[in-house]
């Protein structure tokens, strides 16, 4: 048994018994299957409704605007109903990435054509390589050539952000009715050696990874929308706790963010609300949610 | 009716949806719960999921992981949406007192804290894993994600938790010389 195994395995006999501690005491209340029924039939019936008004307004509408407008339709209905897969585009233009394939490589390093290719040729290895994404059978469809979208110097060490389209279809046991083009996103960082190599890698919109092992240095990608960071709960020297939300800085396409080394890299957060702001001592009256120090990794 | 060309009769047929939330409904609670932390929050989870299994009946082969895979996914990235509505806390029922028939409660320990400050992928990687009782492999697939990060968060997540534990045991040490039992024990002991 790995070493890891060994040491993992007395703290999760202790996660599942508190898992099933605290949920012991939980149950529906009477009649939960009949108001099941009736909130499923709802929105059966708003849906309903609503795909109506949309295929209506998307006919009024004239040309690129026509076909955007039919393709998010026929995608939320789709989605809903589990229609047969037609034939996708190779040409990925929606959703929350879709920016990002418009823009030439952004960064210090876009110009660097022999780290470009690093990036690409570790981008392409990680997912033909067991562990990744693509052997759960999620992104076995990758379409067009991989975009790197920013490369620059880091604290860490040379990052870029890398995306490319990839037909959703789920397989197996817990296949869902989910088909549909989606971006693939993520970071090519450094592993020990300083070599290029994907970190992690996402189709969901996230935008903020480690650039390295020991996670001293986060990059954030630019998507278009403020981005604020805290570093979780810190006192003053007078006792006082407070709560700080720094605005992202963003510069030629990204952000890159070095952590001090007191910062407790799992209090790390990033949210879209604009900063900066600071809250004073517990925000949570009842002490559901208790200010706690700042600790080192 | 006809959607997207898909034959759709409301609540007509529906009768083995209404068996299923008979059958699993509890459980799917207890899931959302551990995902959320917050009994309102996963009640709402729950049904929002449910709605859409009602909608997507006819084409899903597998209505229990359906369900399980699409709470996971929503939970996960819920912490982004309560972050567009200022929202910057993730803790909620697990911290409170939740009394069961024998009156125990789960109080405040160090474990239950440190489970609920956990980032929502990790907390969910646990709950997949621990609670649902599934292989890396399956986890990663209700995640979307790799089965390397499912390992890591995994592993990153138990640290964590070990961390704390560690740390709460060496105080009990020097602090308290009564027969030690685990933070875990005591929040668990109904208040005795």
């Amino acid at each position: 048994m790995p070493i890891d195994d060994i040491l993992d395995e007395p703290m999760a006999a202790e996660v599942r018994a508190a898992f099933t501690a605290l949920t012991d005491p939980l149950a529906p209340a009477a009649g939960d299957a009949d108001r099941m029924v009736r909130a499923g039939r709802r929105r059966l019936h708003r849906r309903r409704a609503a795909a109506t008004v949309s295929a209506v307004a998307a006919s009024a509408v004239l040309g690129v605007g026509t076909t955007a407008t039919v393709t998010a339709v026929w995608r939320d209905a789709r989605s809903l109903v589990g229609a047969p897969t037609p034939a996708p585009s190779p040409t990925f233009e929606q959703g929350p990435y879709a920016d990002l394939y418009r823009q030439p490589t952004r960064g210090d390093l876009a110009d660097e054509a022999a780290y470009l290719a690093a990036v690409v040729a570790a981008w392409d290895a990680s997912h033909g390589t067991a562990g990744s994404s693509l052997t759960s059978g999620l992104f076995d469809d990758l379409r067009g050539a991989p975009h790197v979208v920013w490369a620059g110097t880091t604290p860490a060490g040379p990052a870029a952000v890398v995306a490319q389209p990839a037909w959703w279809a789920q397989r197996g046991p817990h296949a869902t009715s989910d088909e549909l083009m989606v971006t693939l996103v993520g970071l090519v960082g450094v592993d020990e050696n300083g070599a290029p190599k994907v970190v992690a890698d996402d189709y969901q919109p996230i935008s903020a990874w480690f650039v390295d092992p020991g996670l001293t240095t986060l990059v954030v990608a630019d998507l278009g929308s403020p981005v604020s960071y805290s570093t979780g709960w810190s006192q003053r020297p007078d006792g006082t706790w407070f709560f700080e939300e720094k605005p992202v800085q963003f510069h030629d396409g990204a952000a890159v963010i070095r952590l001090p080394r007191e910062v407790d890299v799992c209090a790390v957060r990033l949210t879209t609300a604009p900063g900066p702001s600071t809250i004073a001592g517990a925000p949570d009256p009842d002490g559901a949610h208790q200010p706690r120090p700042v600790r080192s990794p | 009716v006809s959607i997207d060309g898909e034959q759709v009769h409301s609540g007509i047929g529906r009768e083995p949806f209404r068996e299923f939330v008979v059958a699993h409904g509890a459980h799917l609670l207890r899931v959302a719960f551990l995902l959320t932390g917050d009994r309102s929050a996963a009640e709402d989870l729950r049904q929002e999921v449910l709605e859409g299994l009602y909608v997507a009946w006819p084409r899903v082969r597998d209505p229990f992981s359906y369900a399980r895979t699409a709470m996971t996914r929503r939970a996960v990235n819920r912490w982004r949406l309560r972050a567009r509505r200022g929202e910057t806390a993730l803790l909620g029922d697990w911290l409170r007192p939740v009394p069961d028939p024998a009156q125990s409660v789960v109080d405040r320990s160090s474990l239950v804290q440190a489970l609920a400050e956990l980032p929502p992928r990790q907390r969910a990687v646990l709950v997949l894993r621990y609670f649902e009782d599934l292989t890396e492999a399956d986890a990663a697939a209700a995640l979307g994600c790799s089965v390397g990060t499912v390992k890591s968060q995994t592993s990153r997540a138990l640290a964590r938790l070990r961390g704390v534990m560690s740390t709460e045991r060496t105080t009990d040490h020097t602090t308290d010389h009564t027969p030690r039992t685990s933070a875990f024990e005591r929040a668990t002991s109904g208040g005795s």
